[in-house]
């Protein structure tokens, strides 16, 4: 009977590993830079920054929206954006709004991710900014 | 909803909304976000030519699992973030599963507390219980699994003929007769040993009374795989006046100071010297032993003397498959005319010695191995009741949940995936009873010990390997729970889930009448048994038992079993009785031990092959004991030479008598029988006796006068009033003098019966124990069930009442589901008892009268408690305010 529980415990395991581990790890580790560089070139809404991950990434990275709101609940908490309400377009809407503390965020995003930026260029040949 | 389904975009989308609102984490402004995302995305698909089941759908399968977007509003990690390409793909870790898991259960909990709390508490108290039986029975089924070599050891047990009891004790010399003719035989062993005889070792004036001094040979130590502490480790035991202490027994004498080569005395006077320091005996040990001496101090010939038992011997075989001719080998040696006579040689396994509770004389109590099938049973039913009990609630709270399960159906979840988030979830609120159930174990584990009279160690019992079985039975109830409300609510079309009417798990709802009925029938028979029992054994208290046992002393050791003469006896006999202080002697075994045994008679006797108990018993046996004899006379001096006499009970006689074997005369006085190889008279009838308070075959008895050695009973000494002390001196002084070899031995005769029942008490109170933790769970269920029938109507209530119904009328509605099932479980239950206990009670001359009285005492009981905990729900869901029931979704 324990081994009964003891499998349940590793399939479980296993189902929660069927992401291949490239996935996980970069699309995790760099939401925030996207989110902060997007609302740093304008403010705003979930929508239109899933759509504008879609467009920048020519549709190959799509994010799960119910997941991508907690994401920015959180960075609310951090100070790095703030949201309001508007209807620019008969729609109401929560814009979301880069802060001060949020640019600075991203400065060190920014820094973090050119360093790895640069190893690839060297080890890939990629010549200059995008690709 | 029957009839042609529409889909209509905007109910679907407020659908959805209302049922995303239901979860805690998310306030209204989230909502509003969240809505107007997927408003945008839908618009965006209609764009691109999809219809709107399509769009909606699409949409709602982009916008993430409802675990996603409500579980995750908690605290939240960034590399949590989904991605999609295609097909689903999930990374997040076991951890993370497991923590929306636990926020569920926690909003579950917030939203029905009432809920959790029985459902936690049922499953704790099952798996409790289960846990401690099977830690008791796993206890006692694993004796002496320490001593080295175990599956090689066997006791040897003595059989003189087939219906005789079964006697742990054999002759002296049948030890060293094995080592040397027997083949096989690695070594042999043979000590005495007094049950619980205590024993006081004396160092100066420092004097200890211990039970266990056992005298045993040289082979002792080493059989048992003994180990020696300190002293010599070779030879030990072969000098009369050595003695070997335990750890703790030389700690008791001699504190810390070394007991090697000092003095120890036994009562009376007899000194010894420590020759070595043992380790103790270990936990689960049928030899305790708290000193050994060396048998050398009792001289003996070498001869095997078969018609005496004195000692205890114990065999370790090279091949546990030669105990067959091993037993043949010894039987060989037996005397010819026992050997006709049926006698027979058992080979008891070591690990079975204590279960061996059918064996006489054994030396440390034996547990009937029939109350541990009980207990397991036991056991294992309560574990499935309370399992039953899980399931059904979580069956019945399914109900609530079939909108989730539309919704994730719709975003695309999978049925397999369904499955697992259910049982998953399901898996967790059974782990929350776990701690529960531990921490009632432990609670309740000191007072098995009181209940069941024999020893239990929790703490040193529970193991991994329990830890591990009771965390399993935890997710197998856990799964299995989580698995009927998937497994029904997957099957579902998803839009339909969006309909507030439909209710999937109307169809289990016989299933789960069944499962409660059987729970209220089960608890049933438990209180009825308890409460039978309980009355069968008070009044039998209150009778009188047939016998006077105050002021008699049982002389184990005085008897023919134990090498003493018939010349001995007698000048025994005659010098005891000649003091002031000791009334009466005779020989016989004493009725109230159970120490009877019974004979199958031959002869076709009320058209039936007849048990008969049997005893021995010697002149002014029936004197001693106050039994009046009713017709004839009993044996008496004069019969000594007279070995073909035989006294029947009252209740053997009248059916002799009715069965027509006794002729025409109406009296059995001077019939024939033939019985113990030879034909022998009936001399008397005598009163009957309540040998033991629940067994009511020992009324009929037949009791046979046999002076040479074939049956051996004991001596019994009646002591005049207030002279016990000066007695037991006269008697222990007139033993040692005609046989100083043996170790004296004498118990108190009431002291011994009131010990019986106990044991029978206890059994009586554990069915009350029993019953009532049954009826907890029962009830238990009974109110979940109630509980799911109330919230499954709440709209019916509201508009009833709206419609002007009263309080009382609802709650007479809503325990008519209840109430079925009580009644029906009782119709079937209380007739069977009934009848069973009938029965029971059939075989015992007095007994309690059955009226109806006791049986409704028992329904009555339980209706209380069902009632009870069944009208707390109803009531108030009869109370609830008809405009809160109609706006209930």
């Amino acid at each position: 009977m324990g081994g009964v529980g003891v499998l349940y415990i590793v399939w479980l395991y296993y189902n929660s590993l069927s992401a291949p581990v490239n996935d996980r790890f970069l699309t995790g580790a760099s939401v925030h830079a996207v989110i902060l560089s997007i609302l740093d070139e304008n403010d705003s809404y979930g929508y239109g920054i899933l759509g504008r991950v879609e467009e920048l990434s020519g549709g190959e990275i799509e994010w799960a929206a119910g997941s991508m709101y907690p994401v920015l609940r959180r960075m609310k908490t951090n100070g790095w954006v703030e949201d309001y309400w508007d209807e620019p377009d008969g729609r109401r809407r929560r814009y979301y709004r880069i802060t001060d503390s949020g640019r600075k965020q991203l400065e060190r995003e920014r820094r973090k991710w050119m360093s790895v930026h640069r190893m690839f260029e060297q080890l890939w040949g990629l010549g200059g900014a995008g690709s | 909803m029957k009839g042609p389904y529409r889909f209509e975009l905007e109910r679907a989308v407020t659908s959805w909304r209302a049922f995303l609102s239901t979860q805690p984490a998310l306030e209204s402004d989230d909502l509003d976000e969240l809505e107007t995302h997927l408003r945008e995305d839908i618009a965006r698909w209609k764009a691109e030519g999809l219809t709107d089941e399509e769009a909606f759908r699409k949409a709602l399968r982009r916008l993430g699992t409802i675990t996603d977007i409500t579980g995750s509003y908690d605290p939240v990690r960034a590399d949590r973030i989904f991605s999609r390409s295609g097909r689903r793909v999930e990374f997040a870790a076991v951890r993370d599963r497991i923590r929306s898991y636990a926020l569920i259960a926690a909003r579950t909990l917030k939203r029905s507390p009432g809920y959790a709390a029985l459902n936690t508490i049922g499953l704790a108290l099952g798996l409790a219980i289960a846990l401690l039986t099977g830690l008791f029975v796993r206890q006692h089924t694993t004796y002496d699994r320490s001593v080295p070599e175990y599956e090689s050891i066997y006791r040897v047990d003595h059989r003189a003929h087939e219906s005789a009891p079964v006697y742990a004790r054999g002759p002296r010399g049948l030890a060293d007769f094995i080592s040397e003719n027997v083949p096989h035989v690695v070594s042999a062993t043979e000590f005495f040993s007094a049950s619980s005889f205590e024993v006081q070792y004396s160092v100066g004036q420092r004097h200890v009374r211990l039970p266990g001094f056992f005298s045993v040979d040289s082979a002792f130590v080493s059989l048992f795989g003994i180990e020696v502490i300190r002293g010599k480790r070779t030879g030990l035991l072969t000098e009369p006046d050595e003695a070997v202490l335990t750890e703790s027994t030389a700690r008791l004498l001699f504190g810390d100071t070394d007991p090697l080569g000092r003095t120890v005395t036994r009562f009376p006077g007899i000194e010894m010297v420590v020759s070595a320091v043992i380790a103790d005996p270990p936990p689960k040990s049928t030899l305790r032993y708290s000193g050994l001496s060396s048998m050398s101090r009792y001289p003996h010939d070498g001869q095997v003397e078969w018609s005496r038992s004195s000692t205890r011997t114990y065999v370790k075989l090279s091949d546990p498959a030669r105990s067959a001719s091993a037993t043949k080998a010894i039987l060989a040696a037996v005397p010819a005319e026992q050997r006709e006579n049926g006698y027979e040689i058992l080979f008891r396994p070591l690990e079975e010695v204590h279960l061996a509770s059918d064996a006489q004389a054994g030396h440390a109590p034996a547990i009937d191995s029939r109350i541990l099938t009980f207990f397991g049973t036991i056991g294992g039913i309560l574990l499935l009741l309370a399992g039953m009990n899980h399931v059904n609630l979580a069956t019945a709270r399914a109900s609530a949940r079939a909108r989730e399960v539309g919704i994730r159906k719709a975003v695309g979840a999978s049925r397999s995936q369904l499955v697992r988030q259910f049982s998953g979830e399901s898996v967790l609120m059974a782990f929350m009873a776990l701690p529960l159930a531990l921490v009632s174990a432990v609670a309740f584990a000191p007072h098995v010990e009181s209940v069941v009279g024999f020893p239990f160690s929790f703490s040193s019992e529970f193991d991994m390997t329990a830890a591990v079985a009771i965390v399993s039975a935890t997710i197998l109830i856990g799964l299995i729970s989580g698995l009927y409300p998937a497994v029904v609510l997957s099957r579902f079309h998803p839009t339909r889930a969006f309909s507030a009417e439909s209710d999937p798990t109307a169809g289990g709802s016989m299933l789960r009448r069944i499962l409660v009925g059987a729970q209220v029938l089960f608890s049933m028979v438990l209180i009825a048994s308890a409460v039978v029992t309980l009355g069968q054994l008070k009044h039998i208290a209150d009778v009188w038992p047939g016998f006077d046992s105050s002021h008699v002393l049982v002389l184990d050791g005085v008897s023919p079993r134990h090498g003493w003469t018939p010349e001995q006896i007698s000048t025994f006999r005659q010098v005891v009785s000649s003091d002031v202080s000791v009334e009466r002697t005779a020989q016989g075994l004493a009725p109230g031990l159970g120490q009877w045994g019974s004979i199958t008679w031959g002869k076709e006797f009320l058209g039936e092959k007849r048990t008969i108990t049997q005893i021995v018993a010697g002149a002014g046996y029936f004197d001693l004991m106050h039994i009046p004899i009713v017709e004839g006379r009993a044996f008496t001096e004069l019969d000594v030479d007279d070995s073909t006499a035989v006294i029947v009970s009252r209740r053997l006689a009248e059916l002799m008598v009715a069965d027509g074997t006794s002729g025409d005369s109406g009296s059995v006085i001077g019939l024939k029988m033939d019985i113990f190889q030879r034909q022998r008279t009936v001399l008397g009838v005598a009163e009957n006796i309540r040998n033991r308070p629940l067994h009511a075959q020992d009324e009929e008895y037949l009791a046979a006068y046999t002076p040479d050695g074939t049956f051996s009973p004991p001596m019994l000494v009646r002591t005049a009033d207030h002279s016990i002390s000066h007695a037991l001196e006269v008697l222990e002084g007139a033993a040692k003098r005609l046989r100083p070899d043996q170790l004296f031995e004498v118990s108190f005769l009431d002291e011994s019966i009131e010990a019986q029942y106990v044991s029978d008490r206890r059994l009586a109170r554990l069915f009350a124990v029993l019953a009532i933790v049954c009826v907890a769970i029962a009830c238990l269920g009974l109110v979940g069930l109630a509980t799911y029938s109330a919230q499954r109507r709440t709209k019916e209530i509201g508009i009833r009442k709206a419609l002007g119904a009263e309080s009382w009328q609802i709650v007479a509605l809503l325990t008519k589901d209840v109430a079925i099932v009580i009644l029906l479980s009782s119709f079937i239950g209380i007739p069977a008892v009934y009848f069973a206990a009938q029965v029971w009670l059939r075989r015992f001359s007095e007994r309690i009268e059955l009226g109806p009285g006791l049986f409704l005492l028992a329904a009555a009981v339980l209706t209380v408690f069902v009632a009870g905990s069944v009208a707390i729900q109803t009531i108030r869901a009869a109370r609830r305010h008809p405009i809160e029931s109609l706006r209930h979704e």
